[in-house]
C-alpha cells in the first residue's frame, strides 16, 4: 500500500500497527503543530500540546467511531489541549510582547516581499505586533475559531465539525473575528486593506 | 488616525506560518514522529476515560453574544437556528431555549380539542392534558366507590363528584364520636345501629312481634338492674370500655355489660359482635362482653337506653359525673409527679424566667455597686436562689473579694428575690460594675 488513506492507518493503527501510527504522526504533526503554536502562543508549548495530542489519540484510538475523518478527530483533540494549556496559566498578558515567537514567524514569511527596507520591517513588526494583539484580544471562541480557519485554512464545515457547532454559526464567528479585528487594528492606524 | 499602509487580512493570516522548530537547532519533524510514538507507545494504557471522553468531545467554547442571530451565516448548509445551541460543547443560553412558537400553541390547543372532544362527555367536565385525560377517567369510572374520584398530583379539576365517593351505608352510619374510647366502642355499637332498623324495617307481623319481644326483655332488663339497685349503668362509651377492660384482669366480678349491645338481635349479632371485637386493643373485652351478652341479654336494652332505669339523674349531673370520674385519677399523677421533680407542688416553673431573675438582681445591683464605687475594675458575684425565690448563697469575685468588699456586696445581693420554681436552686451571674 503505497499511500494509505487516514483512515487506514488508524485502521492499522487500531490493530496494533505501531508504524502506521508514526506515519499518521508524519503526516498531521506539523498542521497540528501550527494549530497549536497560534492557540498557544508559545513554541514549547505547541510542541507539548503536539506530543499529547497524538499520545492522547493513541490511547483513544479505540473510541475513533470513523464518523469523521482522522485528521478532524486529532483537530479536535489538539484544540481541547491548547484551550487546557491556556486555561491552566494563572497570569494572562494584558499586551504581546516584543518577543512573541509568532512575530518573527510572520516577519520570516513576509520578509521577502519587504526587501531590506528598514521602515517597511519596522512597520511589518508593528503590524504583526498589533495582529498578535488582536487576536488575542477575542475571545477564546472566536480566536480559535479565526485560527482554525483563516491562519489553519480548515473549511467552515470542517471546523463545524471540530468545533461542534453549525457552519452558519463557524461563519458568524469567523466574520465576528474579522469585524473585531479589523477595527482593532484600525484603531492602531492599520485602517486600510488591500482587497 | 491614518491608515499606514493597505494590507491583506485574509491573506497576511492565511500565510501566517508558524516557528519553524528546526531552525533553533531543534529536532527534525521525523525526530519528533520518532519521540512521538515512542511516547504513544509507552503511554498506551494510561489514559483514563474520563480524560480520552473530554478530550475528544467538541472543545467546551462559550457562545458569543449574539451567536444566535447568525441565521444569516449558513452558507453551505443551513441549520435550523433552533439547533444552534444544542451543539454539543456549547452552553445553553436561557434566550436560546425552544419556545412553542403560535403556530405551535394553537396546534396543540387544537390537538387538546380533538381528544377532548373523542372523550366521554362526564370526563370532559375536567379538562387536563391529553395525556393523562384517559387513565383518570378509566379510573373514575370503573371504580366509583373505592378510588378517590379525583386523583391527587394529577391533572384535576377540583370537582369532586358526591355520587362517586358515596360511601357504603354502614360506613356513613355507623361513625361514632371522636374520642379513643369510642372509636374503641365502635365496632359494637356499630351491629346495633345496624341490626336495630332490621325488624322495624321489614314490616311484617315477625318484625312487629320481635320489637315486642325486645321492648319486653329491655324493661325486663331495667327491672332488673333497678332491683338489684346497683349504680346507674354510665351512659358515655367511655366508662363502659374502661370497666370491661378490667373484667378481664379480675375475672369478671362487675356483671356490667359494656357491649352486649348487639346481643339483643340474636340472628346478626351473634355474628357480627365476635368478629367486630377480634381487633388486637379489644381481644380481652371481647370475649368478656360476649360471655355476659350469653349470660344475659337484658342489659343490652339498659345500655341502649340507660335512662330508663331511673335513677340516672339529669345530663348536667351524669356529664359532671364522668367528668368527675375522669379527673380523677389525672390530679393525683399530677400531684406525684410534683414532688419528685421538685417537691414544691403546683405548677411551678422549672426555673425562674431570665426576665424574673434580670428584674430581681436590677432590683440589688444599685446597692452592690455602691459598695464597689471607684474601683478600677469590675467585680462578679454568683447569686443562688432557693426555691422558695429568696437568695440562699451569694458569692463574691474580682475586685471586690480582693479589696473586702464581698461582705457589703453580699449583704445587698442577699435581698434579691424571684418567684418560687421547682428546681432546687437556680445560680445568676453578677457582673458588677463600679
Amino acid at each position: 500500500m503505497a499511500n494509505p488513506t487516514d483512515r487506514e492507518l488508524v485502521a492499522q493503527a487500531k490493530s496494533g500497527d505501531s508504524a502506521a501510527f508514526g506515519m499518521l504522526v508524519r503526516r498531521h504533526q506539523r498542521r497540528i503543530f501550527r494549530l497549536a503554536f497560534h492557540l498557544v502562543r508559545t513554541g514549547a508549548e505547541a510542541e507539548d500540546v503536539t506530543q499529547e495530542t497524538f499520545v492522547r489519540a493513541y490511547q483513544a484510538l479505540d473510541r475513533f467511531d470513523g464518523r469523521s475523518e482522522p485528521f478532524t478527530w486529532l483537530y479536535r483533540i489538539a484544540v481541547n489541549l491548547s484551550l487546557n494549556t491556556i486555561r491552566s496559566r494563572k497570569a494572562t498578558r494584558d499586551s504581546t510582547p516584543s518577543d512573541d515567537p509568532r512575530i518573527e514567524a510572520l516577519l520570516t514569511e513576509t520578509r521577502p516581499s519587504q526587501g531590506n527596507d528598514p521602515a517597511a520591517i519596522t512597520q511589518q513588526k508593528e503590524l504583526a505586533a498589533a495582529l498578535c494583539d488582536g487576536i488575542d484580544k477575542l475571545s477564546d471562541t472566536l480566536r480559535t475559531t479565526l485560527i482554525l480557519v483563516c491562519i489553519d485554512g480548515v473549511g467552515h464545515d470542517e471546523a463545524s465539525r471540530i468545533l461542534g457547532c453549525p457552519e452558519g454559526t463557524v461563519a458568524w464567528r469567523v466574520h465576528e473575528a474579522r469585524r473585531k479585528l479589523r477595527e482593532y487594528l484600525a484603531d492602531r492606524g492599520f485602517g486600510g486593506e488591500a482587497g | 488616525m491614518k491608515p499606514r499602509d493597505q494590507f491583506g487580512l485574509d491573506a497576511l493570516l492565511g500565510r501566517w506560518p508558524a516557528q519553524d522548530p528546526q531552525e533553533h537547532g531543534g529536532p527534525t519533524w521525523d525526530e519528533r514522529a520518532d519521540k512521538i510514538v515512542a511516547a504513544a507507545l509507552s503511554l498506551k494504557d494510561a489514559g483514563s476515560p474520563g480524560v480520552l471522553d473530554a478530550l475528544t468531545a467538541a472543545p467546551p467554547l462559550d457562545p458569543e453574544p449574539g451567536e444566535a442571530d447568525s441565521a444569516g451565516f449558513e452558507v453551505i448548509a443551513p441549520a435550523p437556528v433552533i439547533e444552534r445551541p444544542s451543539a454539543p460543547g456549547l452552553a445553553r443560553k436561557p434566550s436560546d431555549a425552544k419556545r412553542p412558537s403560535l403556530k405551535e400553541l394553537a396546534a396543540r390547543a387544537s390537538q387538546a380539542e380533538a381528544t377532548r372532544a373523542s372523550m366521554p362527555p362526564a370526563a370532559r367536565s375536567s379538562a387536563p392534558p391529553p395525556a393523562t385525560v384517559t387513565p383518570i377517567t378509566k379510573a373514575r369510572s370503573s371504580s366509583p366507590g373505592t378510588a378517590r374520584a379525583s386523583s391527587p398530583g394529577r391533572e384535576d379539576s377540583g370537582v369532586l363528584r358526591l355520587a362517586d365517593v358515596a360511601p357504603p351505608a354502614a360506613e356513613a352510619t355507623a361513625k361514632p364520636a371522636g374520642d379513643k374510647a369510642a372509636e374503641k366502642a365502635a365496632p359494637v355499637i356499630q351491629p346495633a345501629a345496624v341490626a336495630a332498623p332490621a325488624p322495624g324495617g321489614a314490616g311484617s307481623r315477625t318484625g312487629l312481634w320481635a320489637g315486642a319481644a325486645i321492648a319486653l326483655m329491655g324493661i325486663a332488663a331495667a327491672a332488673a338492674m333497678f332491683l338489684n339497685n346497683k349504680p346507674p349503668p354510665r351512659t358515655d362509651v367511655v366508662a363502659d370500655a374502661k370497666p370491661t377492660a378490667a373484667v378481664v384482669t379480675t375475672a369478671a366480678p362487675q356483671p356490667e355489660p359494656p357491649a352486649p349491645v348487639a346481643s339483643a338481635d340474636p340472628s346478626p349479632a351473634a355474628t357480627d359482635a365476635p368478629q367486630a371485637g377480634d381487633t388486637p386493643p379489644d381481644v380481652g373485652a371481647t370475649p368478656s362482653a360476649t360471655a355476659v351478652a350469653s349470660a344475659d341479654v337484658k342489659p343490652a336494652a339498659a345500655t341502649k337506653d340507660p335512662a330508663k332505669g331511673g335513677k340516672v339523674g339529669t345530663l348536667d349531673e351524669e356529664m359532671k359525673k364522668a367528668v368527675g370520674a375522669n379527673d380523677l385519677p389525672t390530679a393525683p399523677q399530677d400531684d406525684g409527679s410534683k414532688p419528685a421533680a421538685g417537691g414544691s407542688g403546683g405548677n411551678l416553673p422549672e426555673q425562674p424566667s431570665q426576665g424574673n431573675a434580670q428584674a430581681a438582681i436590677r432590683s440589688v445591683l444599685g446597692a452592690a455597686r455602691a459598695c464597689v464605687s471607684g474601683a478600677p475594675d469590675p467585680s462578679s458575684a454568683s447569686v443562688t436562689f432557693s426555691s422558695s425565690g429568696s437568695v440562699q448563697s451569694v458569692s463574691v469575685g474580682g475586685w471586690a473579694a480582693a479589696n473586702g468588699k464581698s461582705g457589703c456586696v453580699k449583704s445587698a445581693l442577699q435581698g434579691a428575690h424571684v418567684s418560687p420554681f421547682a428546681r432546687p436552686s437556680y445560680t445568676v451571674p453578677v457582673t458588677i460594675r463600679p
